[in-house]
């Protein structure tokens, strides 16, 4: 007996002393204010920061000027326009790729003049290439796409039709101006909802749902609405149909944003969107959002709504009778698999542990009653 | 009154001044003044590091070569394995290329770091790096052949980034001819997922040019791969800098099987080099050999845009004699002689009867 306990005691000493080599050692989050390592670690997170706030700044006042310098056509048309290095090749591959995205837009006569500009950037770093999108600023100015690659990547760039190289302005080459509040709530969210027109076959085609748990990471906080929307909070729905630009900004893009600048950046050339890379499927689903509402509503519907004098939520309502609140959490439903927002025990494992406790409980009390017999 | 106004009218034009949009003229300057700072900054915090990591005082000079690293961290003797290291490696560059080929080495600068791993860190790792960040890590104790090695395959390093088309002509291989490294870069070859390559590996000679070049946006993919070889292509390509879910879609579809997404993305994909720059370096190292002690100086003189050119001029030959001669000489490495299967016919053997004399002892079990 004493044996036993001598054993008991000393294999419990014996787990704690593990225990306490094994916690590991608390580290001061920055190892010493005053070494100068740290220090400059600190100042090239602020460079960092200051280079993108200034490179997103000069990107979004570059397109917006060189949006200013076209000329404003009489009539709607397609414009098509490269940078004299482009080769041959690539104008003819990009150039038939737009068109038929515009053609497949419109549906017949064009509304809204549509243009593609496409540049060479040679100091961009951190991207091969990047596209911008910049809307009309007066009646009859063309929708604007912008893209400027970094050279020799042009030639060989996936770029396709699938790509929605038209990107907002899709809207406007299918139902011409928007109205006022419209155009506005355009601005207002960098119209991160419309950000295609046609939802790409891949998308639509996809028959799976997308698992909203499986797809928890890092950009998880990129479509935090799109989950709080699916647990079935109406606030995070109206945010997924109306995003805030100062919450994007933050997460989206190479770093963060110099601090003070934040507000700025986000309300500045609110017309223009420059598409993020790293864009996910899952993203998908708050981007696609108008495409879905004009596939739903049909043309002729969805253009009254988009050339209307009332807000999208106003339009909707007097066309439908339901609220948009609504259609977004059935939208989302329809994209995404079932998701339980706060804490919860994993069925699976549960389970598992409960059949092996039962299993060693039940193994212990037979070999205990045949001990007794 | 006229105070009162003044300071107002200051006011209302610092606002104006602090609300004015920049132009795109000012934002341009202001983005080339941000990434200088950022690039400063940057350089100053690598400078930091590596005083953190060598400190100041600590160092071993050996010529022209310098080794940083923490006195407390190597021993009296791993410091001298160090030391007859460099002196090895120098020693062999000098034996193979001559004075051109040693003094290829004389002006690195290299540094020893040490770092623990593990739950309780018990494990000490040193890495042995070059200012091209270049990092191998050592065994312990420290062993001298590893540092010559080293030594070998930075003035590799160093020879193809002073001759700019030689550039992709690197990898470990350079420099540092050996059977061992001839029949890897053999079965590399006959392995390789690029159609080229394996042509090359079957003693086709123009195949083996094709492969010395470096494949590159301009590159005909139909010299290099054969549809077979689309989809081994499409999954080791460099993937668009934005992510699509269409192009995610037919990237499944293809290594699903789908042979004809497979060939519309290659079209306008990146493709990965399939030749990587190790086996590149072989065939610098054959031209080395061939050239004799003046084939560095040759090299570093030729002012050829062809790779293979220029190799051909170290090597003093014509460009499909080097080939042919580089394809010859892998290919002998990996030859077998009639008695090299008998070592592991006998361990086979040996360990087979040992497991049945074991198992048969039942009461062993």
């Amino acid at each position: 007996m004493k044996r036993t306990i001598g054993v008991m005691v000393g294999s419990l000493v014996a787990a704690l002393a593990l225990v306490a080599m094994l916690i590991p050692k608390a580290t001061p989050l920055i190892e010493d204010v005053d070494d100068p390592y740290w220090q400059m670690w600190r100042e090239v997170g602020v460079a960092r920061a200051d280079a993108r706030t200034v490179r997103e700044l000069y990107w979004r006042a570059e397109a917006r000027a060189t949006a200013r310098a076209f000329p404003v056509p009489a009539k709607p048309e397609i414009i098509v326009r490269f940078d004299p290095s482009i080769g041959t090749v690539a104008r003819e591959r990009l150039k038939q790729a737009f068109e038929a995205e515009v053609r497949d837009a419109a549906r017949g006569p064009l509304k809204s003049s549509v243009a593609l500009v496409v540049g060479v950037d040679t100091q961009m770093r951190n991207a091969v290439y990047r596209q911008s999108t910049v809307q009309p600023e007066g009646p009859g100015e063309p929708c604007m796409v912008l893209i400027r690659a970094t050279g020799p990547h042009i030639e060989r760039l996936a770029i396709e039709p699938t790509r929605r190289l038209l990107g907002t302005c899709g809207f406007y080459a299918a139902f011409g101006e928007p109205g006022p509040p419209i155009k506005q709530w355009l601005r207002d969210t960098r119209a991160f909802a419309a950000r295609f027109l046609r939802v790409p076959a891949a998308f639509a085609g996809d028959s799976a749902p997308i698992d909203l748990a499986r797809a928890r990471s890092y950009y998880a906080l990129l479509e935090v609405d799109v989950y709080g929307c699916r647990a079935g909070r109406a606030a995070a729905c109206d945010r997924v149909a109306s995003p805030d630009p100062v919450a994007r900004l933050q997460l989206e893009g190479d770093g963060p944003v110099r601090a003070g600048r934040v507000e700025e950046l986000a309300h500045y050339e609110p017309g223009v969107s420059v598409l993020a890379s790293g864009v996910r499927g899952s993203s998908l689903v708050q981007q696609a959002l108008l495409a879905k509402l004009a596939e739903e509503l049909g043309n002729d519907r969805f253009g009254e709504v988009w050339r209307g004098t009332g807000s999208l939520e106003e339009a909707y309502v007097a066309e439908t009778g339901r609220t948009l609140t609504e259609w977004t959490s059935d939208y989302v439903a329809s994209r995404t698999t079932p998701y339980h927002a706060g804490p919860g025990v994993p069925l699976l494992s549960t389970l598992m542990a409960l059949a092996i406790t039962i299993a060693l409980a039940t193994w212990t009390l037979a070999r205990a009653s045949r001990a007794m017999t | 009154m006229s105070d009162r106004s003044a300071l107002l009218g200051l006011l209302f034009a610092v606002a104006a001044t602090a609300t004015r949009a920049q132009s795109v003229d000012e934002l341009r300057a202001e983005l080339q003044r941000a990434e200088s700072r950022l690039g400063i900054a940057v350089a100053r915090q690598a400078q930091l590091r590596e005083t953190r990591l060598f400190g100041s005082d600590a160092g071993l000079r050996s010529g022209g070569r310098r080794v940083r690293y923490r006195t407390a961290d190597l021993s009296p003797r791993d410091s001298a394995a160090l030391s007859r290291g460099l002196e090895l490696g120098v020693t062999r560059l000098r034996e193979w290329y001559g004075d051109a080929g040693a003094s290829l080495a004389d002006t690195a600068s290299l540094g020893v770091t040490s770092e623990r791993r593990g739950a309780f860190r018990p494990l000490v790792i040193f890495s042995i790096a070059s200012p091209n960040f270049t990092r191998v890590r050592l065994s312990r104790p420290v062993d001298e052949e590893e540092v010559a090695r080293f030594v070998i395959h930075e003035a590799g390093d160093r020879l193809s980034a002073r001759t700019p088309t030689l550039r992709r002509f690197a990898g470990y291989s350079a420099m540092l001819p050996g059977p061992r490294e001839d029949a890897e870069i053999a079965r590399r070859l006959a392995t390789s997922w690029a159609a080229a390559g394996r042509r090359c590996a079957a003693g086709a000679i123009g195949a083996c040019a094709t492969v010395a070049e470096p494949i590159g946006p301009d590159s005909p993919l139909d010299l290099y791969f054969e549809p077979s070889d689309f989809r081994a292509v499409v999954a080791s390509a460099n993937r668009p800098a934005i992510a699509d879910s269409v192009f995610y879609a037919s990237r499944r579809r293809c290594l699903a099987g789908a042979d004809t997404a497979c060939a519309r993305l290659v079209r306008i994909l990146d493709p990965a080099d399939p030749i990587g720059d190790h086996i590149r370096g072989s065939i610098l190292t054959h031209a080395l050999a061939l050239g004799g002690r003046d084939g560095i100086a040759r090299l570093l003189a030729a002012r050829d845009t062809v790779p293979l050119a220029a190799l051909a001029r170290a090597a003093g030959t014509s460009e499909d004699a080097l080939l042919s001669s580089w394809h010859t000489k892998i290919y002998a490495a990996v030859r077998r002689g009639p008695f090299d299967l008998v070592v592991p016919f006998l361990t086979t053997f040996g360990w087979a009867a040992l497991l049945l004399a074991v198992a048969t002892r039942r009461r062993y079990l």
